[in-house]
């Protein structure tokens, strides 16, 4: 704003000095030109009054040169003579003789009158030449020349002066310009501005009085006609312009030197500046050009750096017209801007139909819909609030919304400000809608809280845990320290021998569980989905569990439908794993002599191709609170009770089922009361399978599956084992087994022994995966790669301290053939091994 | 802003519409010319020339009054006109009324320089621009000359001789009506016109003109009275020509018992249709030593308060050039042109043969411009008369003169009456003219009859709310013989003088304009203007329509001429024996009548005029 000001400024500040220059250039030229022709006219008509002067001096000379001829003369015929001798020769158009009174006589005997009015005394009683107007009836103006001349008589004429007479045009032609083409006019005027003489030719209308008809007829100011007055009256030289109706004239006045007279001569301006005016014309137009051209380029650049300047505002303003129009579609806040006065809306983002759903016709014609979309209606309404703010001020409010059409609930911050904007107040309201922060503040919170949970969880688990490991590892511990002290006692050797191993079977089944829950929780359990038939693995189940209720004095009892399918596609082992559990709970959780049931039964699926299968497991045994039934899927939750305080458990197990069930995306659900037992239902959609469909060909171990027995005794096993103590054990199995063991310490070891082995040097291999140097998968991908005839065929078993899928699938990626997990059984091994050597 | 913008854009259109109405007003008002004609006879044919020559003027004509003096009365109750024509101008007593004129100096002149030198004070300024010369001098009867063997003079001793044998021929040789102050002072200055225009003459003239002296050069006056003595002398004028007015000169004149009277050129045309005549100069000792005294026909000047209308100035001034054309001179002349002098260029003149004896005269300028005022008038009037009547010889007459002028000079007359309400002289179509019918309804009282028909010029201007002195109330009236001629007449008749008073009888008292209709009292008029023509469509007495079989006393209040013309138009040749006319000027009777304490009576509505396009 300012810096347009300024241009404009700037702009009028310029062409007033350009209209000044031309204007004092004009002035200074009119000035130059009016001083130049005034004084060029001066000069002529100097030489006009010399020519006027001289003219009457002469007359005046000549008249006085005939005095004497008159007064010697008496011979009225010479006389005649010689008068017009001089008349010829001076071309005056009559001679008088001039009594006192004024009466005249001409050379042939006319007599007449005069009327020289007061110039009469002049001349007969001073005795002063005269020059006077007369008029005689019906003849042109005159201009009589007089002098006075000694007293005679002609033709008995009384005379006492003499006179000659001029046509007032033909004496008015020495006066006569050739010059300006005839259009100057000549006067003579006496002092008090009458005009004497004129060159007027064929006007009828003459001046009479100079001066007067400048007061009357130009538009000379009375100041300069007063001194025009002045300079008439006494007798000075000057010069003037000044312009009538018709046209504009040089004045020019000078004295004549004798009586009052003075000459004056008018000649219109434009004949003579002709030449000038053009000079003038010309030099004008041409500064004018050049002060238009360069006023025009100054205005170009100036309009041209205004048009980029207003083109570089207007796209800044479009960038942020732009910017907001995108911002205000895209982001979640909502703008409105609201006339202070009449709360009319002047601007309303057109994001709010998305936001709150309210359309912006809506709110233009009625910004209080706002307000009735406030969840509630009793807080204090913003528009209520607007009104007292001050000028400058800024206010914030939270407000819970529920939009218009979806009634989902919004949290908007509300934010006011009262401004002025070009003398108008505004209020300007922004709505953030923190819907989204609110919720994930909410899930932070709710993060919080189960983070708090699993914490405390984690501190439960651990402190469960810890019981539950020092637990078995106790036994363990304590069993060896007595076998250490009664290894010489074969009978208490092998009781504490058993319950070290049955301590330590207790801790493998804890830490499998731990681990089985671990890899459940973070998502990494995967179902290996194969053929499988339900008969078989029930009958696998019973022969696991037939004799775990044995040795309680349990009867168990397994009852299956007639629709249980021969094929199904499921994870066998999880499968497995759930009815074991399961099984395993009703066995620990029943008495001595109670009953447990399996039932399964097939049953139609409302999915094509599937079946749903019904498994229960139902015992007479303790039974469960009601709220510990609420509770059971819970990671390590077990009900203490007078019954059950003594069975061990991790607690896990019910958790690790459920969501194994989950998983499988069947239900479990409980039945149970304290005293009376417990029924355990499971239901799931297996898919029958087609008839074409592929066994898999898995020859991971199971944790029901029956193994192969094969004698180890006499082979040479290369076992690739960082841990000294498993390395220990390994080496004690196998031996045991009449195998023979070499050791390596790490992968790269391994890989050499193998390399530098004559073929059939080695009959299997065992690779520990964890090693340092070299692990096992890259220890197996070596000897598969090298040059060893024996490198392609080779059996090489896993050891991994876990058994998940992806162990098993990393291990035969890299090139081996079996996987099992740590701690290994020699049963496992042998089964492993007949297995891959084919016996 | 935008606001100020249409504002000032409103008013800019607005602005020049409105003062375009207002100049609209104006100029209406600018185009109209009040012209106050110093004799009624110029409504003849001089007014409507002006209207010929200007017609974009709107002219408001009144047959005034000649003396200075009377606008010196309208100037002091702000009344001047726009153009004032008056006969003589005495230089010495203008000064006033000048100061109310325009200076025509600033005018452009076709006059001759040397003719407005006459005119042209010491400031250089013009007041006053002259109509052309008339020629005054002695008119002959050419048949008596003839008849009785006198030659025409030539010189004052062939005068001397012409009167010696018509003396004894039993022929007046020279009789005038002395009885006027003109006369008195014509033939004064006329014995003595060379002397009077010596060099001592002159230079005492210029000196009296300027107001340098207020007296009689003695050796100059003395020398006129004694040549006025010898002329008296040697016509035989005697006491009776005191008595003489201009009627009864004519009337010997035409009788054939006068050889010679005192006439201008304009007379000659009245004269002649008596007798052949020719116009003599005033004589000299010899025939070079022949003068003619010569007076401008008029003079006219312009209101000052022209210059303040730049509009309305140039049409005055186109009014002013078109009185100084030889068309204006004919008009104004009412005579051939041939009978004026001019003074402008442009206008040629051709002498008629009543001229012949002033040619050689005029061509040899020897043409005395008559020396005129007021005093001297009055002076000349009782120093002559007491010189006729053998009361006093030259020298006596010369200080009988001399006192006179002393005396009037400081002399200031007393207000005989005082009026109490102003009338103006304007014309209403629906009434008249406020000030006319005040005149006509005082001069219809005086006269005592029913009724009264005047001629609109029988009022000179407004009546104004003041002092009057005897000679205003007398030149509120109209100059010349104007008497109030009465008989008893039918309303018929009274009908047809009011047609022919309204339509015209072939004098100048024809109405051209609407303030030139007659004016009535006692009775109204209904007026129809159609194509610049008057016709007289009703007459009313008490407002019903007058009864023709009816008598009404009626008075006609007119100049002579044209009372007879009035008469004989209505009534035939005899027709104005039926009236009675009263010996005294109808406003002497006006003026006695105001001055004994009278007020004028109260103007009525006596026409309407309807224009009927």
């Amino acid at each position: 704003m300012r810096k347009r000001l300024f241009h404009m400024i700037l702009v009028v500040c310029v062409l007033a000095a350009v209209l000044g220059t031309g204007s004092s250039y004009y002035r200074f030229v009119s000035k130059a030109i009016y001083e130049e022709s005034t004084s060029h006219l001066l000069e002529i008509y100097s030489q006009a009054n010399r020519s006027l002067h001289n003219m009457v001096e002469r007359n005046w000379k000549n008249m006085e040169e005939c005095i004497p001829y008159l007064r010697d003369v008496q011979d009225e015929a010479a006389i005649e003579s010689y008068i017009r001798e001089v008349q010829e020769k001076e071309g005056f158009t009559e001679f008088y003789f001039i009594s006192q009174d004024g009466t005249y006589l001409t050379l042939t005997g006319e007599k007449g009158y005069l009327d020289m009015k007061k110039q009469l005394a002049k001349l007969v009683v001073e005795r002063k030449p005269i020059v006077v107007n007369a008029v005689l009836f019906q003849s042109p103006e005159l201009i009589v020349f007089a002098v006075p001349a000694e007293p005679g008589s002609y033709r008995d004429f009384p005379y006492e002066a003499i006179a000659i007479s001029f046509d007032s045009r033909n004496l008015m032609s020495t006066l006569e310009i050739s010059a300006f083409n005839g259009s100057s006019r000549s006067y003579i005027a006496y002092g008090d501005g009458r005009v004497f003489a004129d060159n007027a030719q064929d006007r009828e209308n003459s001046i009479y009085n100079f001066i007067a008809i400048l007061e009357s007829k130009s538009d000379m100011s009375d100041e300069k006609v007063d001194k025009i007055r002045q300079d008439f009256q006494n007798g000075v030289i000057g010069a003037a312009s000044f312009r009538t109706e018709k046209d504009e004239y040089y004045l020019i006045y000078e004295p004549v030197e004798f009586e009052d007279w003075m000459v004056l001569g008018l000649v219109p301006t434009r004949v003579v500046n002709a030449s000038m005016n053009r000079l003038q014309t010309v030099t004008l137009i041409m500064v004018a050009c050049i002060a238009v051209i360069f006023g025009t380029a100054l205005m170009a650049i100036v309009i041209g750096k205004n048009r980029r300047s207003l083109e570089k505002k207007d796209t800044e303003i479009l960038y942020r017209e732009e910017l907001f129009s995108m911002l205000s579609n895209n982001v979640d806040d909502i703008f409105l801007m609201l006339d202070a006065d009449s709360m009319q809306v002047s601007y309303v983002s057109p994001n709010i139909e998305k936001i709150v759903g309210i359309s912006e016709a809506a709110i233009r014609a009625d910004i209080s819909v706002l307000s009735r979309l406030l969840r509630d209606q009793n807080v204090t309404r913003i528009l209520d609030e607007l009104p007292k703010m001050t000028s400058g001020q800024r206010k914030e409010w939270e407000r819970e919304y529920v939009h218009r059409k979806t009634g989902a609930t919004l949290w908007f911050h509300v934010l006011a400000f009262y401004t002025e904007i070009k003398n108008s107040e505004k209020y300007i309201v922004v709505l953030s809608d923190r819907t989204g922060e609110r919720a994930i503040n909410q899930a932070l919170e709710n993060a919080l809280e189960v983070a708090k949970s699993a914490n405390a969880a984690k501190s439960n688990f651990l402190a469960n845990i810890s019981h539950d490991i020092r637990t078995p590892m106790n036994a363990i511990i304590g069993f060896a320290a007595l076998l250490e002290r009664n290894v010489e006692l074969p009978d208490k050797a092998r009781e504490y021998t058993r319950k070290i191993a049955f301590s330590g079977r207790h801790l493998l089944g804890l830490i499998n569980d731990i681990l089985d829950m671990s890899k459940i929780e973070s998502g990494q359990t995967t179902l290996h989905i194969t053929e499988f038939n339900p008969e078989e693995l029930l009958e696998e189940i019973c022969t696991i569990v037939i004799p775990q209720a044995g040795a309680k004095d349990q009867t168990f009892e397994l009852k299956t439908g007639d629709k249980l399918p021969k094929k199904l596609l499921g994870d066998r082992t999880r499968l497995s794993q759930i009815l074991l559990n399961l099984l395993s709970n009703a066995i620990k959780y029943t008495q001595p002599e109670g009953t447990i049931c399996l039932s399964a039964e097939g049953m139609e699926s409302a999915i094509r191709r599937h079946v749903h299968l019904r498994f229960v497991v139902a015992d007479n045994g303790y039974g469960m609170s009601d709220n510990f039934v609420k509770t059971i899927f819970e990671p390590f939750s077990r009900e203490r009770t007078e019954s059950t305080r003594e069975i061990q458990g991790t607690g896990l197990g019910m958790a690790i089922t459920k969501n194994i069930v989950d998983l499988m995306g069947g239900t479990i659900f409980v039945e149970s009361a304290p005293g009376q037992g417990s029924t355990f239902t499971v239901n799931l959609e297996l898919q029958v399978p087609e008839e074409k469909q592929e066994e898999g060909t898995d020859i991971r171990e199971s944790d029901g599956g029956a193994a192969v027995e094969l004698s180890m005794k006499g082979l040479h096993i290369l076992a690739a084992e960082d841990n000294a103590l498993n390395a220990e054990i390994l080496t004690e199995l196998l031996g045991m087994e009449g195998a023979e063991c070499e050791l390596a310490v790490n992968g790269q070891e391994a890989v050499e022994k193998f390399r530098n082995s004559v073929p059939g040097e080695f009959d299997l291999i065992f690779m520990d995966i964890q090693m340092p140097v070299m692990d096992g998968y890259e220890a197996t991908r070596c000897i598969r790669a090298c040059n060893h005839p024996d490198a392609g065929k080779i059996p090489i078993i896993a050891m991994t301290a876990n058994a998940f899928e992806e162990d098993v699938r990393k291990a035969l990626e890299a090139g081996m053939n079996a996987h099992t997990a740590k701690p290994v059984g020699v049963e496992k091994l042998k089964t492993i091994v007949a297995k891959l050597m084919g016996k | 802003m935008q606001r100020m913008i249409r504002m000032a854009a409103i008013l800019t259109v607005a602005a020049p519409l409105l003062l375009s109405g207002c100049s609209s007003e104006e100029t209406v008002k600018d185009n109209e010319i009040t012209v106050y004609l110093y004799e009624t006879r110029m409504l003849d044919e001089f007014a409507p020339y002006l209207m010929e020559a200007v017609p974009e003027a709107d002219f408001r004509f009144v047959a005034s009054r000649s003396e200075v003096d009377y606008y010196e009365f309208c100037q002091q109750n702000g009344d001047l006109p726009d153009i004032i024509m008056v006969g003589s101008l005495p230089v010495r007593e203008v000064q006033e009324l000048n100061s109310s004129l325009m200076d025509l100096s600033k005018t452009e002149t076709t006059f001759y320089k040397a003719c407005l030198d006459a005119y042209t004070d010491s400031d250089g300024m013009v007041y006053w621009l002259p109509g052309g010369g008339v020629a005054n001098g002695f008119v002959a009867n050419v048949e008596l000359f003839e008849q009785y063997g006198v030659e025409l003079p030539t010189n004052y001793a062939g005068f001397r001789e012409a009167c010696e044998k018509f003396t004894e021929a039993g022929i007046l040789p020279y009789l005038s009506d002395y009885k006027y102050d003109y006369t008195c002072l014509y033939t004064l200055e006329g014995c003595s016109i060379p002397d009077l225009m010596s060099l001592t003459g002159t230079s005492w003239r210029l000196d009296y003109e300027n107001c340098k002296t207020d007296t009689l050069n003695r050796e100059l006056w003395t020398g006129a009275f004694r040549k006025l003595e010898e002329f008296i002398c040697d016509t035989g004028l005697n006491e009776d020509a005191v008595t003489r007015g201009y009627t009864m000169t004519l009337n010997d004149f035409a009788e054939g018992k006068v050889a010679m009277i005192r006439g201008t050129a304009g007379d000659l045309e009245n004269y002649s249709q008596y007798h052949e005549c020719k116009l003599l100069p005033y004589f000299g000792e010899t025939e070079e030593d022949n003068w003619i005294l010569v007076t401008p026909a008029f003079h006219v000047a312009m209101n000052k308060e022209l210059e303040d209308n730049p509009e309305k100035l140039r049409l005055a001034e186109k009014v002013l050039n078109a009185m100084f054309t030889a068309e204006g001179y004919a008009a104004s002349t009412d005579e051939a042109l041939s009978c004026l002098i001019p003074y402008n260029r442009g206008v040629d003149v051709e002498f008629p043969d009543t001229f012949s004896e002033l040619e050689d005269i005029i061509a040899s300028n020897r043409m005395y411009p008559l020396l005129t005022s007021d005093s001297l008038l009055q002076a000349a009037k009782i120093s002559v008369q007491k010189m006729l009547t053998g009361e006093t010889d030259a020298e006596g007459a010369y200080e009988n003169m001399n006192s006179l002028l002393t005396e009037l000079a400081g002399e200031k007359e007393e207000p005989v009456a005082s009026m109490e309400k102003a009338y103006s002289i304007d014309f209403n179509p629906d009434g008249g003219s406020r000030a006319t019918s005040a005149v006509a309804n005082t001069l219809r009282k005086i006269s005592g009859t029913e009724l009264l028909l005047a001629p609109s010029s029988i009022c000179t201007g407004s009546l104004y709310a003041t002092d009057y002195s005897e000679k205003m109330l007398e030149y509120s009236m109209q100059s010349g013989g104007n008497h109030l001629y009465t008989c008893e007449v039918t309303g018929t008749e009274v009908l047809k003088l009011a047609r022919l008073a309204v339509e015209g009888y072939d004098t100048f008292n024809d109405p051209f304009t609407d303030e030139t209709l007659p004016v009535c009292s006692g009775f109204s008029m209904e007026v129809q203007k159609e194509d610049g023509v008057y016709i007289l469509t009703d007459v009313a007495v008490n407002g019903e329509a007058i009864r023709e079989d009816e008598m009404y006393t009626l008075t006609i209040a007119d100049h002579v001429a044209n009372f007879t013309a009035l008469a004989e138009a209505a009534f035939g040749d005899k027709g104005t024996e039926r009236f009675s006319g009263t010996e005294e000027y109808a406003r002497t009777l006006w003026a006695q009548y105001i001055a004994a304490g009278n007020q004028p009576e109260k103007p009525t509505d006596y026409i309407t005029l309807k224009y009927k396009r």
